[in-house]
């Protein structure tokens, strides 16, 4: 199961886990930014805040220096005045402070301005009421006018206060807005990361998880074909290998071992190491072999004998093969079979091939035997029989007369024999041509031949139009001649011979002894007589040679002709049975081929 | 010698098959001049005698010792003087192979010799009244086996 398709999973992982890390790196770089713009903005708050109470101390300590200033016009004491500078060092420095405060709003600045021009008058005008009315009780008119002078002053610097104060409040209003937006905003932008990351590693935990169960599985499987393939190997005598031929490191199964009579892993697994067990003969075979499969990358067949550990030549046979991997590197990848029994067995095939070729070549001298020696002295025994019947007969006593005439049937009876026997082997030659043939003429040629008998007996053959088939047409005719002529040979003596011919188209699955698997069809040729019939218990054995089921005298056979029938049927690949009842019938059925 | 006498040279090897030739022949309405040979080198060697004159007929049994009757019937073809002679082959097998290969080898007739010793009669009266000349000319695989 799909090992291949499993390359393109980590491309998707790959591509995946990007886009995450990009979408990740996008949404924290949004949340920085917020808290940046959150610290930003509670910083400036702060600020606006810090403005307004320096301003509030500004006035403050301006109050204080006009309250002392007036503790000391009315008392002379000292302590006011001092208190009085205090304040005005105070106010200094608080201006100085709120100066730099408001150094990033140039609007503020110029609105500092004016105020610290206020202020100055307001101070120079104290300084010089001071020194002017130094230790004098009475309030001169001149100094009510400062004084009130004094008073609008401070009321206009009130004013500006106020304003530069309102401004901040302003600022401050909407800082605080934007403030308020940021404050709302952060939680939000947060939220989002953590849930997208949360379903990022989701995606990714359901990813991995369904990787890692196909890996299971298909380490499962590979585990499972490991297995079947090591007991495989052993079972068939066969051992794999391969050899990274980039970097000369070999590998062998553990059968690679066994097979040479070794422990899995009893060497180190290299081509010298392996070139040692290699019959020193066959070592150059080898070598050459391994050249050839890394050059051609087609695979390439070798065979060589080993000598195992412990000394046993076997015989291998070896096919490798050049691939590249994955990786886009060479691999000689091979298969070595141990043969040594199959060498075995083809010997001992090789030579039963050879006994019988030898007993067919006996056979065929017997033939000869049959043909020529055997027939020679027979027919010089018929042609002197003939000689003595012609013009001595009459000079023999009727014993010798009766003696004679059984020699005669004797030598008849031998020499029938004989032509059937020959007859016989002639249909064992299956070198004869097919030829598409048409089965009427055959049949027609048949009834020709045995037109005499057939007028003598007065026999009806009754037959339908037969087909056109592919056979060897002279055993086919035959066949027809035995079979017909076996039915008139077997016919009753006081009844005239009928013989129905019919032939159907069948598939073999209706043939007894035919493999029902190959669904052929056949030409079912059958012959029905109203003969003499037999026990259907003999339906097999009337086939066999020399077999006969009646005695001599009535019914004269040698048992070759149905022999003769079923090995022509043989030849035609095709099948014959029989179907009798004593003194009904009896039918010969033909199979043949379509 | 008798000029008019048919001349018929018999090569084989079997004395008892000699014997029913010679006595079925003798029967036959023919006059004719019986020459026998006991093999095919006996045969080839009167054969080449410039002093004989040459057979009209030569009956030729196929097995025989030392030469067999495909071997001089190849040769007598081969030979110029000889090639034009009547070769009936008289043999007691019948088998397809013996028949085709006589035929393609150039003889005129095939005989198989009969089992009965009137059909023996029968078949030299008929081959010896053939016309020789006639029956070359004709010659063909159907009446190449002679049937009585």
């Amino acid at each position: 199961m799909g090992i291949r398709n499993y390359k393109f999973s980590p491309v998707v992982l790959r591509s995946v886990f990007v886009v995450s890390i990009f979408l990740l790196f996008f949404t924290v770089s949004i949340s920085y930014k917020q808290i940046q713009s959150l610290t930003d903005s509670s910083k400036s708050i702060l600020h606006s805040h810090g403005i307004r109470t320096e301003l509030e101390l500004l006035l403050y300590y301006t109050k204080d220096a006009e309250t002392n200033q007036r503790g000391y016009l009315l008392t002379h004491d000292t302590s006011f005045y001092k208190s009085y500078e205090n304040a005005l060092v105070k106010v200094r420095e608080s201006f100085g402070r709120l100066k730099a405060l408001s150094i990033d709003n140039p609007e503020q600045q110029k609105f500092l301005e004016s105020l610290k021009y206020l202020m100055d008058q307001r101070f120079d005008m104290m300084a010089s009421v001071i020194k002017n009315t130094n230790l004098q009780i009475t309030i001169s008119e001149s100094l009510k006018k400062r004084l009130l002078k004094g008073k609008e002053l401070m009321d206009k610097i009130s004013v500006q206060t106020d304003k530069i104060a309102s401004i901040e409040k302003d600022i401050l209003i909407k800082r605080e807005v934007e403030h308020t937006h940021a404050v709302n905003l952060s939680p939000l932008s947060f939220l989002l990361t953590a849930l997208f990351s949360l379903f990022v590693f989701i995606i990714a935990f359901y990813r991995i998880k369904e990787d890692v169960k196909k890996l299971k599985r298909v380490n499962n499987q590979l585990l499972i074909n490991q297995e079947l393939f090591e007991h495989t190997e052993q079972i068939a005598e066969i051992s794999s290998w391969f050899w990274h031929i980039d970097t000369n490191v070999l590998f062998y199964s553990d059968n690679q071992y066994r097979l040479l009579g070794c422990e899995p892993h009893e060497f180190k697994p290299t081509l010298e190491n392996f070139i040692k067990f290699v019959h020193s003969d066959d070592r150059h075979i080898v070598e050459e072999v391994n050249v050839e499969s890394i050059q051609k990358l087609t695979s390439s067949i070798a065979h060589f004998r080993v000598i195992r550990k412990d000394g046993e030549i076997r015989y291998f046979k070896s096919i490798g093969k050049t691939i590249i991997d994955n990786y886009r590197k060479r691999i000689l990848i091979g298969i070595n079979a141990d043969i040594t029994d199959q060498n075995i067995k083809d010997k001992i095939l090789e030579e039963k091939l050879r006994d019988l070729e030898r007993s067919n070549k006996e056979l065929s001298a017997f033939n000869h035997v049959a043909s020529h020696d055997l027939q020679e002295p027979l027919r010089k025994i018929q042609t002197l029989i003939s000689r003595i019947a012609e013009k001595d007969i009459s000079t023999l006593s009727e014993k010798g007369k009766e003696y004679f005439s059984r020699i005669r049937v004797a030598a008849n009876r031998m020499q029938k024999l004989i032509d059937d026997l020959l007859l016989f082997s002639r249909t064992n030659k299956a070198d004869k041509a097919f030829e598409s043939t048409n089965l009427n003429n055959i049949l027609e040629n048949s009834k020709q031949e045995l037109m005499q008998l057939i007028e003598e007996k007065s026999v009806t053959i009754l037959s339908p139009i037969l087909p056109e088939l592919n056979v060897i047409p002279f055993q086919i005719e035959q066949l027809f001649i035995n079979l017909i002529g076996n039915s008139i040979k077997y016919s009753k003596p006081d009844t005239a011979p009928v013989i129905t011919i019919d032939t159907t188209l069948v598939s073999s699955k209706e043939i007894i002894g035919a493999s029902a698997s190959a669904d052929k069809k056949f030409h079912k040729i059958s012959f029905a007589d109203n003969g003499i019939g037999f026990e259907q218990q003999y339906a097999e054995s009337v086939f066999t040679l020399f077999q006969r089921l009646h005695d001599d005298k009535k019914y004269s056979g040698t048992g070759i002709g149905l022999t003769i029938c079923k090995k022509i049927v043989e030849n035609h690949n095709g099948f014959i049975t029989a179907e009798a009842t004593p003194n009904v019938g009896a039918s010969f059925t033909v199979f043949l081929p379509s | 010698m008798n000029h008019d006498a048919l001349r018929i040279l018999l090569a084989e090897d079997d004395e008892d098959d000699r014997l029913f030739f010679k006595d079925a022949i003798s029967e036959v309405k023919v006059k004719t001049l019986v020459t026998m040979v006991n093999d095919g080198v006996q045969l080839m060697e009167y054969l080449s005698n410039p002093d004989i004159h040459l057979p009209n007929v030569v009956f030729l049994d196929l097995n025989m010792p030392r030469k067999g009757g495909m071997e001089c019937l190849k040769e007598i073809r081969c030979d110029s003087k000889l090639k034009n002679l009547s070769i009936a082959i008289y043999s007691t097998s019948a088998s397809e192979e013996d028949i085709e290969e006589t035929f393609v080898k150039g003889a005129n007739i095939y005989i198989k010799k009969p089992n009965d010793f009137g059909e023996l009669k029968k078949v030299l009266a008929e081959v010896i009244s053939i016309n020789w000349q006639y029956h070359t000319s004709g010659l063909n695989k159907e009446n190449f086996l002679l049937s009585i």
